[in-house]
């Protein structure tokens, strides 16, 4: 299997604070990782490192071979690799297609073929928003605010997905909806990994799961082992319960 | 050696008055996240109202300190009132404040071109030539009575909000104003309080200013540049925050005579903050992001 | 953004109005008869309009607020003069190596500042212009010191032929407006107004369009320093550098309305007829009467005179189309909540409203 990519010996320390710690972790070309832990675990901030928005402390990731850790976040979205935001961040003041325009101009340096309106639209309705692509963000539910998002990571063109939590806060009717989303997503060619909160749409949804909890590694393997897996059973309930998933 | 220390000491008492001059302006910012632009204006309008007071009706600049401190507190209350409180809170707020308060400012200072003339003033009390020695060199007596108010209320800062239940929730405020509303503070009081209090402090170094410095209407833009630089420098997260970069400032300026002629000793500070937010935007001392 | 026959930047309706407007403009002194003054401060209007619009740039585009416009205005001007005077380069090429100058000179002190955000960025901008005023104005070799720097009379354009070369730099920084605006980089620019991390992690290099962006504001409002050096025949580092002037570009397009193309024009209009009728009958009010509009613009109405406009128009029955977002100065966090904010574009100084 082709490692599309790769970290080693990942840290993210904020002054005293480990938010990361050594950790290492693969994805495989066309795959779907699931990234779970507590609340605080230190998934975001991994996405956060391996999609270059904030820099490593210690330790690299590798992009089809080529190392992004250490670049700033517009040139990893070049090289590949776009994340969404747990809290979506929209351009408020662009409509629903000019944000996805901004993704598509800006998300590869030598720009991607075909006619920058048509490909938008296209995403748009892959991602069921073309009837809204000439509405604010502002006007949208949740579930499209968060669609959106998607779109615009995909428009960049990027191999690798990373997905935060984009189930999260959505109803069942919802959630169904997005997990079919990200599956097709991988049927385009993309690897993704998926960071969530709610626990069956993201075991049905994943080849794999990793675990974190305090920054480090915990568990990795096939869904059910993971669940089933004691160490992670007592990261979850040897705290307070979230009430998610 | 004898030059080396007199400048040591000639810095140290400049950087007092930096650090009253510089807290009001922290003090808004750090809890409302508004940058007082106005600051300046608060600033010359004070030596004005100095001025005015000592000129006219013989009041020794240094006992009209509680006339001063009162007076600008409810101009701080005023403005807080009957305009700041309308802007947007947050990030969001930040360039709309400055604009707006920068607007201030320009009123202020066409008020004081309008009662005043453009010349410079100075308030001139009898003891104002007089001298005093430390450690073998000579210092003007308000340099150092200037010095001796500027701690002074610093330290009454200081005790204020670590001491008082005011100060505490004004602390809290400054770090999360959500959950003050969620424990029962009244926000809106707080950020009224310390809007006063920012205005009264900038009024009192208006004062202390005015027995230093000439000063005329377009007097406070060099201030509120220096303060900015200050909080850079120290961070406004706490009083001594405050006076280290107060320090670094005033050392910096004082001793770049040696390398820089006189006329750019004002950019001096404008070099140091570029560099240290270029360098450190934590700045020097590792408190919040300023990116 | 929205039209898909036209090029993505230009609307037919735009157009239309932006050259009409030009040639009533340009013919206006021939086929009317308007006093010398009037011709003469009609022409530096064009200048203050063309450099609002560039401040603008930075400003309502971009989303950074320059309190230090007037360094590039003054090293644009001082190093045109220079050139006349020393090399008797005709007054074009002065103007334009001016400009360049003062571009060089953004970029220099403009590429680690830009990312600050919001206010710090404002705040390093009072010091960068003071500073530069200050060494300019001790630099006598250069400036000439209190004294500023003569241009000969006979050398260089007349007053009354400004009107036009005005009229060509105004019509030249519309384009650019119109085309920034619309095209791409447009849209780069707004995404990094509104949340420049996201920006980035779109893929937008936030940095290099800041960057152009200020070379491009910086260079044009050099330009008009050699403009106004060449108007006035006269410069001095203390009037050219001042505090005021950068003052002045912000209340153009802050008051005029910020972000869109139609206020720093506008604002640069009433600014100059505030000035010159202010000067005459009130010379010490015009500071406090900014303010107060200052003050009036950002509590009620975002988009200064544009807005109000703008919703006169709405009242009148006017929809602009909801392409391409507007200025304001507020960014998105408080958008999202409650109304969505109004969208608004506009084009040449002909025309009224969105195309």
């Amino acid at each position: 299997m082709n490692q599309i990519l790769v970290g080693r010996g990942v840290c993210k320390y904020f002054g005293g604070l480990k938010a990361v710690d050594q950790v290492d972790f693969h994805l495989d070309e066309g795959e779907i990782l699931g990234l779970i832990g507590p609340n605080g675990a230190g998934k975001t901030t991994l996405f956060s490192v391996a999609a270059g928005s904030i820099p490593a402390t210690k330790g690299t990731v590798w992009l089809e071979g080529k190392p992004v850790s250490g670049k700033s976040a517009y040139r990893s979205v070049h090289l590949g690799i776009t994340r969404t935001h747990q809290i979506v961040r929209p351009f408020a003041r662009l409509t629903v297609l000019e944000n996805v325009l901004v993704g598509h101009y800006y998300g590869r340096p030598q720009g991607v073929s075909g006619v920058a309106q048509d490909r938008a639209m296209g995403i748009l309705d892959f991602i069921g928003l073309a009837d809204r692509a000439q509405r604010l963000p502002g006007e949208l539910t949740l579930a499209g605010r968060k669609r959106l998002e998607v779109a615009r990571a995909l428009a960049t063109g990027p191999k690798v997905l990373l997905l935060d939590e984009v189930v999260a806060g959505l109803n069942p009717v919802e959630s169904r909806r997005v997990v079919q989303l990200i599956r097709q997503i991988r049927e385009r060619g993309l690897s993704i990994i998926v960071i969530e909160h709610v626990m069956h749409a993201l075991m049905s949804l994943s080849d794999r799961v990793m675990v974190l909890d305090h920054g480090r590694k915990i568990a990795e393997g096939k869904p059910e082992e993971v669940a089933n897996d004691p160490a992670v059973i007592e990261a979850y309930l040897g705290r307070e319960e979230d009430g998610k998933g | 050696m004898d030059q080396a220390l007199s400048l040591t000491i000639s810095a140290v008492l400049l950087a007092g008055f930096y650090a009253a001059m510089a807290y009001g302006l922290g003090l808004i910012y750090g809890v409302l996240r508004v940058v007082n632009l106005a600051h300046g204006g608060l600033i010359m309008a004070s030596a004005y109202v100095t001025w005015q007071l000592f000129s006219r009706f013989r009041i020794d600049p240094y006992l009209a300190i509680p006339i001063v401190l009162v007076v600008f507190f409810g101009v701080g209350v005023a403005m807080y009132k009957g305009l700041v409180r309308f802007l947007p809170r947050g990030a969001a707020g930040g360039v709309q404040s400055l604009l707006l308060l920068f607007g201030v400012w320009l009123v202020i200072r066409n008020a004081a071109y309008l009662l005043y003339s453009g010349d410079d003033q100075a308030v001139r009390t009898s003891y104002s030539t007089a001298s005093v020695r430390i450690l073998g060199s000579s210092f003007s007596v308000n340099r150092v009575v200037v010095f001796v108010i500027a701690l002074l209320a610093l330290l009454g800062l200081h005790v204020f909000l670590q001491k008082t239940f005011l100060g505490k929730a004004t602390r809290a405020v400054a770090q999360n104003p959500d959950s003050c509303t969620l424990v029962g503070v009244d926000v809106e009081r707080i950020y009224t309080l310390t809007f006063g209090i920012g205005a009264a402090l900038a009024g009192l170094a208006g004062l202390l200013a005015s027995t230093l410095f000439a000063f005329n209407p377009a007097f406070g833009a060099g201030e509120v540049l220096k303060s900015f630089v200050i909080i850079v420098l120290g961070g406004m997260g706490s009083v001594v925050g405050i006076a280290l970069g107060a320090l670094v400032l005033a050392f910096a300026e004082v001793f770049s005579i040696y390398f820089v002629p006189s006329y750019l000793t004002a950019a001096v500070g404008f070099v140091l903050l570029v560099v240290v937010l270029i360098v450190r935007p934590a700045g020097l001392f590792g408190q919040r992001e300023l990116v | 953004m929205s039209s898909l026959r036209l090029p993505a930047w230009l609307s037919a309706r735009a157009l239309v109005l932006f050259v009409a407007g030009l040639t009533m403009l340009y013919a206006a002194p021939l086929v009317l008869s308007i006093g010398d003054y009037t011709h003469n401060v009609m022409g530096l209007t064009f200048m203050f309009m063309a450099a609002a619009l560039a401040w603008n740039w930075l400003g309502g585009y971009v989303g950074q607020i320059s309190f230090g416009h007037s360094a590039m205005f003054g090293v644009g001007g001082f190093v045109a003069a220079r050139l006349a005077l020393a090399l008797e380069l005709s007054f074009w090429t002065a103007w334009f190596v001016g400009g360049l100058t003062a571009g060089v000179y953004a970029l220099l002190w403009g590429h680690p500042t830009l990312r600050l955000r919001g206010p710090y960025f404002a705040i390093a901008t009072i010091g960068v212009g003071e500073a530069t005023r200050l060494i300019a104005t001790y630099w006598a070799e250069f400036t000439g010191g209190s004294s500023g720097l003569s241009l000969p009379i006979g050398q260089g354009p007349t007053k009354y032929s400004l009107y036009w070369y005005g009229l060509y730099i105004l019509a030249g920084v519309v384009a650019l407006s119109y085309w920034l605006r619309r095209s791409r980089i447009g849209l780069g620019l707004i995404a990094i107004k509104e949340d420049v991390e996201a920006a980035g992690d779109v893929g937008v290099n936030a940095t290099f369009y800041q960057d152009l962006v200020l070379f491009l504001s910086g260079t044009v409002v050099g330009v008009c320093g050699g403009f106004y050096a060449s108007y006035q025949a006269f410069i001095d580092p203390q009037d050219m550098f001042s505090f005021d002037r950068s003052i002045g570009f912000i209340l153009m397009a802050v008051i005029g309305g910020i972000g869109t193309i139609l206020g720093p024009a506008l604002g640069a209009i009433v600014f100059v007829m505030i000035q010159e009728f202010l000067l005459a009958t009130y010379p010490q009010l015009y500071l406090g009467l900014y303010g107060l509009l200052l003050i009036l613009v950002i509590l009620f109405e975002p988009l200064g005179i544009a807005g109000l406009l703008l919703r006169i128009a709405r009242r009148l029955g006017y929809r602009p189309a909801a392409g391409v977002a507007a200025g304001g100065i507020a960014s998105s966090s408080s958008a999202t909540e409650g109304e969505p904010e109004p969208v608004l574009e506009s084009p040449g100084p002909g025309g009224g409203g969105a195309a």
